[in-house]
Formats: C-alpha cells, sequence, structure tokens
C-alpha cells in the first residue's frame, strides 16, 4: 500500500483551497508641498542733514523761492531715507509750515513756509525729481536708500518784521 | 494524526462548490484611481514689518501683496479621502538660516470655503476632485532680522 503524504505537504495545499482574501491595505499617501514665505521689512529710519535757509531778503510783500534742486547759493536741508532695498514707502509731510519771528514767537511775527520736496534714488540733488506730492509712494533702491531735498516758497507780508524767523519741517515715511 | 483524520480535515477545507448543487455569488471590487496631489503658486504674505506684530493671511480673501498656495486632488468620483499636513511651519531667513527662524501656523480650507484639520475626511466630486487654498498666520518677533523667510507646507492625501 503506498504511503499517505505527510502533513507537511497537507499543510502545503491550505493556501491554494483557502477564499482569495487579501489584507486590507489603505493608500499610499499622495502629496504636494508649497513654498511659504514672508518678506520681513528693515525698519525706516529717516536722518536729516543742513538746513533749508532762505539767507536775508527785504521786508516787503513778495514771494521768496527756494529751488530743491539748483538751490544756488541758497542751502536746503537733506534727508536719506533707508529701508529694506527695493520696497515702497509712503512719504508724508504738511502742506505748509509756520516760520516765526525768534524773538516773541508766532504771536509776535510770521510767515507761511510752502514745502517743494525734490527726490531721488541717487544721492545726486542736481538731477533729483522736484514738486514731490504728500502721500507719494517712492522706491528704494537697491541699496534701501532714498534721498530728498527740502526747498520752498515763503510768502512774506508788506512790512514784515525784521528779525531771524525759523520753523521745523517735518517729513515721514511708512510701508505702505 | 492518522490518515483518516487528515482526510476529515481535507473535506473541511475544501470549497463549498464540491457539493452537488452550484451557487454563484456576485463579487464587486472598485479599483480606485490613485490618488494625487497637485500644487498651483505660493502662499506669501509679501512684505511684512517688524515689532511682534501678527500678520494673517485669509486663504479666501488674500489682500495686497498677499497670495495663497492651491492644492487639487484628484482621484475616484466621489471617494472619501483622509488629508494631512503639519500644522506648523517654521520659517527660515534666506540667508541666516533657521537660527532666526519663526512660525507660520497653516490654515487650509476646502472648496465652499470650509476650514480643513490634519486627519479629515473630504469627499472627491464628481470628476474627482477636490480644491483647497492655504492660508495662515505668522508672528514676526520684534528682533527678527530683516529679509526673505521660507518654508515649505506638505499636504498629503490617501484613501482611509
Amino acid at each position: 500500500m503506498k504511503r499517505a503524504p505527510p502533513l507537511v505537504g497537507l499543510m502545503a495545499l491550505l493556501p491554494a483551497l483557502l477564499p482569495a482574501v487579501a489584507p486590507a491595505q489603505g493608500s499610499t499617501p499622495a502629496t504636494a508641498t508649497a513654498e511659504v514665505r514672508a518678506n520681513v521689512l528693515a525698519p525706516l529710519a529717516l536722518t536729516r542733514t543742513g538746513t533749508t535757509d532762505f539767507g536775508s531778503f527785504e521786508g516787503t510783500a513778495h514771494v521768496e523761492v527756494v529751488d530743491p534742486v539748483n538751490p544756488g547759493a541758497r542751502s536746503t536741508a537733506q534727508f536719506t531715507l533707508t529701508g529694506s532695498a527695493n520696497t515702497s514707502v509712503v512719504v508724508s509731510f504738511d502742506a505748509s509750515v509756520p516760520i516765526c519771528a525768534q524773538a516773541g514767537g508766532c504771536a509776535s511775527a510770521s510767515m507761511t513756509f510752502t514745502p517743494n520736496v525734490a527726490f531721488s534714488q541717487t544721492n545726486d540733488q542736481s538731477t533729483a525729481t522736484a514738486n514731490l506730492a504728500n502721500g507719494t509712494a517712492v522706491q528704494l533702491d537697491p541699496t534701501g536708500a532714498h534721498y530728498f531735498w527740502l526747498g520752498g516758497a515763503l510768502q512774506v507780508g508788506s512790512g514784515q518784521q525784521p528779525g531771524l524767523y525759523s520753523g521745523m519741517f517735518t517729513l515721514s515715511a511708512a510701508y505702505p | 494524526m492518522n490518515r483518516r483524520t487528515l482526510a476529515a480535515v481535507a473535506l473541511v477545507l475544501l470549497p463549498a462548490a464540491a457539493a452537488a448543487q452550484g451557487a454563484d455569488a456576485p463579487v464587486q471590487i472598485t479599483v480606485l484611481a490613485e490618488v494625487q496631489i497637485t500644487r498651483f503658486g505660493v502662499t506669501d504674505f509679501g512684505p511684512v514689518g517688524t515689532g511682534g506684530q501678527t500678520y494673517t493671511i485669509d486663504p479666501s480673501s488674500p489682500t495686497g501683496a498677499q497670495q495663497v498656495a492651491s492644492f487639487t486632488a484628484t482621484g475616484t468620483p466621489f471617494a472619501t479621502i483622509i488629508v494631512s499636513f503639519a500644522p506648523t511651519v517654521e520659517l527660515c531667513h534666506e540667508t541666516a538660516g533657521c537660527g532666526t527662524a519663526f512660525t507660520f501656523t497653516a490654515s487650509l480650507i476646502r472648496s465652499g470655503g470650509t476650514p480643513v484639520n490634519s486627519g479629515d475626511a473630504v469627499a472627491l466630486n464628481g470628476v474627482g476632485e477636490h480644491a483647497f487654498s492655504l492660508g495662515g498666520s505668522v508672528t514676526v518677533p520684534a528682533s527678527a532680522t530683516p529679509g526673505l523667510y521660507s518654508g515649505m507646507f506638505t499636504l498629503s492625501a490617501a484613501y482611509p
């Protein structure tokens, strides 16, 4: 009589006899990536050098002018704005500034100064553009700088009290 | 185990079809299309200041220079997928590296504007798609070094 197959052989047949049930598997995850970025701006700084000085003139009704691009013998204050390179900055200033007698103050005598601001990406007054409007956005240069020069017009009244007059012009800048 | 016992075991293991009467059972299987995700654009806060302020991009309505990245998951129509992502990503300085990093907290929305959290299940539409938009927020430390910061956000999706 032929000998029966060993148990090991029978066990080898079991997989073929069992139903074809595969274990459950989750799908392979798909992925995609996106860059997230932010440009942290450097704090803005404005520095001023010099003074806008109309010099001396007669106290009769007229308008004294300092050209912010070609001031001639008169001096102009310069402002240097620094911040993040190639970014836009909004510049603001008052449309007029009272210029008051140093002796006695504004209650004693005053004139009205109307600013005329020239601006440029290069530190060259002679090539700057005059008549910057309040609230204008200017572009900082690749080094993060922009330059301004202050000229303007001074309305002198008839019988203007003689003496030294002064006032303060303030230039402000902010990122939009 | 003797020969008789082995024979009995074998009978138990044989399919029922060996019985006299035949019977059919329907077998169905749905082969799902592979899940894929494509990404368009970047999430960009644009210029931000310093001073410890928090800046936020609404993924449904970015403002100004802000941009949002969008993702589209594709697969079998009407199938459910599970999305997953890290809720925060470190944004590192372009030159100074991650030593001056700050944290981006993701705000992901899906079609229709509903916020999505990692682990949420969403249903693909009739053409097998679902779209997502990535906004979020960052708090820039007062001492942050000026410059460009960036990091990578990864969105994953799989069938349950």
